[in-house]
């Protein structure tokens, strides 16, 4: 099931209706994740045995970590854990990567590998991170483990964070099932806000950037130049709507719900750093990342180079965990170079109007640049890309209107971001102008909703 | 804040008031609710006389409905006419009246040195050739012109001809209006109207929206049968039969309209592809009907050599819009215009022709 399906606000909104009347915490639980199992088979229910299966995996390998003292073996139940979990991620996700790489390398010596039809798993790249984090924090100490198993279960399989998160810790979750607290009134109206800003993002500017994004980058060599730049504009705006419309619709989801979960977004595009951006963007990855590889690995403690070497590995990876795919593997190493390179660069720190403006543009260019190995699906179509940016030869000139409204509302939100009525972005409920605001948006989401049905682009991840 | 009395006026106020702003800026931002009433002369529910249309969804367009409901029509005396028929490309709501094909092809033929000439556009949203040919007579009757040409966007408009194919399309019966889109119409409500539309059609389908909470796996949708439909259609003896049942069909009416039926072929291409897509599984069966039909003397015009020329000399594509998706959709503009020089070109030498024997005869 899709946030921007009908069928979505309906499975919600009854979901909420009947958890506000259920009066027992234990019949509560069992009803969310009875409704998160559904979520999940709604899509595919062959695959809910594989998400049970790794639950029930880390659930029991986290009860036996804290009933072991002896580090040997919580060693080998931790390589279990993880040998489960990559395991099951590496099959699903990239064992076709790694064998069509492999057999294009050694194809010219003869020898042939057989790929096979694998279906990916909607979510695995997410859940799977959240059971690895939990069993890591267990093995490390800095976890209770979880002692019901329905408490656990929840945790992986929890409906507005299952497909494409925010990546929630254990530690950030499990105490809210043992308080499992009602929505109070203003948590449940921000909640309803963030909903309602979620799909703004996703219906009224991702989808309609897409309307842009989609012809222009499948043949960038028949539109003008200046369509080609505005479309790797609209690309980076379409991906900010449509992941932070994403996270934004399950994080309202949850708190309808009572349950808090973190914050993935912080108006990336205005960071002035490339290490700033990541701060800003996906965060619950990015301090994934940091805290179970980057720090494991020796973080910045060993010296320049290794430091360098350990930004390379995790971003590298970071840009794998993405898709099986070289273009996310080069857009993970262009990440990691400019982390490089950046390091030690702190323009956050200066007050100057002009320091700011210049990093602000550097990083935003460069992250676009990014984008541009991130969107096209071959190093033959980036080429044909950074072509006609650079040497561009005569085509057609396309301004779609809808997709340049969007673009602007993007920037008008940006703009009142770093405004004095920043405030007015979360919906104050007793200010003039909220449902006036409120309205608005409803009328324009089924006015100017493109027609048919875009899935998240994270959904692939 | 508190939930009460006075925070509900604050959101009822505001929610209304917001959505009082939407319906009186929905005239310029949303299609027009298209009223269709009963024309007693042709026999069939037709666009509401001096009624004016506006299209928003894919170009841009403003029509004033003339007499039976022709869109952007206004009656000429003096001059020699041409009926076109098509289906909504030929209708041509989505572009302003001037850049239709028929005010083109007046506008064109609007020079010292070529006869002047009225053209009416009988193009109907869904229309196929079964339509055009049930209508030609009244059609014939009621304006007497000088020339019929079929515009022809898919060849699907003319396979339709062919019983076995006809039979299992659905003939397309335009109904009047009902009295609520007319209520919807009086009251300007396009927004309530759109919404409703949006929120209970399946964008998909086009039928009822249907809520779907079934488990998955889910198979994709059937895709359009047409474009298979035709690579079918084009192969070996199944094309050449369908194509000798199109071409006796058209054939048959000619007879009844010796000299003055044409057919004009303008087809979705060329389309943005790698590389540039000029050819359409269609080509082959239409180059199977255009080879017979000229052996049966009846003019066929083939546009798509100008249509790929446009975008070789001007990177411009005869169909799509800037609110749609290049080269794909309805014609515009540029497409209308080679649509009606072509028009222009066949039909005054015929008229110069037949003008001059009239001019002879009278001395």
């Amino acid at each position: 099931m899709n946030f921007a399906q009908v069928e979505y606000i309906l499975f919600l909104a009854m979901i909420v209706a009947i958890t506000l009347r259920l009066p027992w915490p234990t019949a509560r639980k069992v009803l969310l994740l009875v409704a998160s199992y559904y979520f999940y088979a709604y899509w595919d229910v062959r695959f809910l045995g594989l998400l049970i299966l790794s639950t029930l995996w880390d659930y029991v390998i986290g009860r036996l970590l804290s009933s072991i003292d002896l580090k040997p073996i919580r060693r080998v139940l931790l390589g279990a854990s993880l040998l489960g979990n990559l395991g099951v991620l590496g099959f699903f996700k990239y064992y076709n990567f790694f064998i069509d790489s492999a057999q294009s390398l050694l194809g010219s010596w003869g020898l042939q590998g057989g790929s096979l039809e694998i279906i990916l798993p909607i979510g695995i790249s997410f859940y799977t991170f959240q059971t690895l984090s939990y069993t890591i924090d267990v093995y490390r100490g800095t976890l209770a483990p979880c002692r019901r198993l329905l408490d656990f279960s929840l945790y992986v399989a929890f409906f507005p964070q299952l497909v494409a998160g925010p990546i929630v810790r254990a530690s950030e979750f499990l105490p809210q099932l043992d308080r499992m607290l009602r929505p109070r009134p203003m948590q449940f109206y921000s909640g309803l806000a963030q909903l309602l800003r979620g799909f703004v993002k996703k219906v009224l500017i991702a989808d309609h950037l897409a309307t842009l994004v989609d012809p222009v980058f499948a043949t960038p060599e028949h539109f003008a130049w200046s369509t080609v730049v505005l479309a790797v504009l609209a690309y980076a705006g379409q991906i900010y709507g449509d992941f932070s419309g994403y996270s934004d619709i399950a994080i309202g989801s949850a708190r309808l719900l009572g349950f808090e979960l973190p914050e993935n977004f912080q108006h990336p595009y205005l960071a002035r750093s490339p290490a700033e951006f990541w701060h800003r963007w996906h965060i619950t990855l990015s301090s994934w990342l940091r805290d179970y590889l980057y720090i494991p690995l020796g973080g910045s403690r060993a010296g320049r180079w290794r430091t360098y070497q350990n930004l390379m590995i995790t971003m590298t990876l970071g840009g794998l965990w993405h898709g099986a795919s070289w273009n996310f593997v080069f857009w993970g190493i262009w990440h990691g170079l400019l982390l490089c390179l950046t390091r030690g660069w702190k323009p956050e720190a200066s007050d100057r109007r002009s320091v700011r403006l210049l990093s602000t543009s550097f990083t935003f260019v460069a992250v676009l640049i990014g984008w541009t190995l991130f969107r096209t699906a071959s190093i033959g179509e980036l080429l044909v890309l950074w072509n006609q940016l650079l040497a561009p030869v005569d085509g057609l000139l396309w301004l779609p209107p809808l997709p340049l409204i969007a673009l602007g509302l993007l920037i008008v939100e940006h703009a009142i971001w770093l405004s004095p009525w920043r405030p007015a972005l979360s919906l104050p409920p007793d200010r003039w102008y909220t449902p006036w605001a409120v309205g608005l948006a409803i009328a324009a989401l089924v006015l100017f909703a493109p027609t048919g049905f875009r899935p998240f682009v994270y959904f692939q991840f | 804040m508190q939930w009460n009395v006075a925070a509900g006026w604050h959101w009822g106020l505001g929610i209304l008031g917001s959505w009082a702003v939407v319906w009186l800026a929905g005239p310029w931002v949303l299609d027009s609710i298209l009223l269709r009433v009963p024309d007693l002369a042709l026999g069939i529910a037709t666009l509401q006389p001096d009624n004016v249309v506006r299209w928003r969804s894919e170009g841009w367009g403003k029509t004033s409905i003339g007499p039976h409901g022709l869109p952007g029509w206004q009656p000429r005396q003096t001059a020699q006419r041409v009926i076109l028929w098509g289906d909504s490309q030929v209708e041509g709501l989505c572009v302003d009246d001037p850049h239709k094909i028929s005010n083109q092809v007046i506008a064109i033929a609007d020079h010292p040195s070529l006869q002047p000439l009225d053209c009416l556009s009988l193009g109907r949203s869904g229309a196929d050739a079964r339509e055009w040919r049930a209508l030609m007579e009244a059609a014939d009757a009621l304006w007497q012109p000088a020339l019929h040409v079929w515009v022809v966007t898919e060849l699907s408009d003319l396979t339709v001809l062919a019983p076995a194919i006809g039979d299992q399309v659905q003939q397309r019966h335009v109904e009047p209006s009902p009295d609520w889109i007319k209520l919807a119409a009086l009251l300007r409500a396009e927004a309530m109207f759109t919404a409703a539309k949006r929120v209970l059609r399946d964008p998909d389908s086009g039928g009822l929206r249907r809520l779907d909470f079934c488990l998955g796996p889910r198979t994709p949708r059937q895709q359009g049968e047409s474009a298979g439909q035709a690579d079918a259609w084009s192969g070996g003896e199944r094309g050449a039969e369908l194509a000798e049942t199109i071409v006796a069909a058209i054939s048959e009416l000619a007879t009844r309209f010796p000299k003055r039926l044409m057919i004009v072929y303008a087809p979705g291409t060329p389309t943005l592809a790698r590389p540039l897509a000029t050819s359409h599984p269609d080509d082959a069966l239409f180059d199977q009907v255009h080879h017979k039909l000229q052996t049966a003397g009846i003019e066929v015009v083939d546009l798509r050599s100008e249509f790929i020329e446009l975008w070789q000399t001007q990177r411009r594509l005869p169909r799509g819009f800037h609110n749609g998706l290049p080269g794909s959709g309805h014609l515009n503009a540029d497409g209308n215009r080679i649509i009606a020089q072509a028009i222009v070109s066949i039909v005054q030498p015929r008229l110069s022709h037949a003008s001059a024997v009239v001019e002879t005869a009278s001395r």
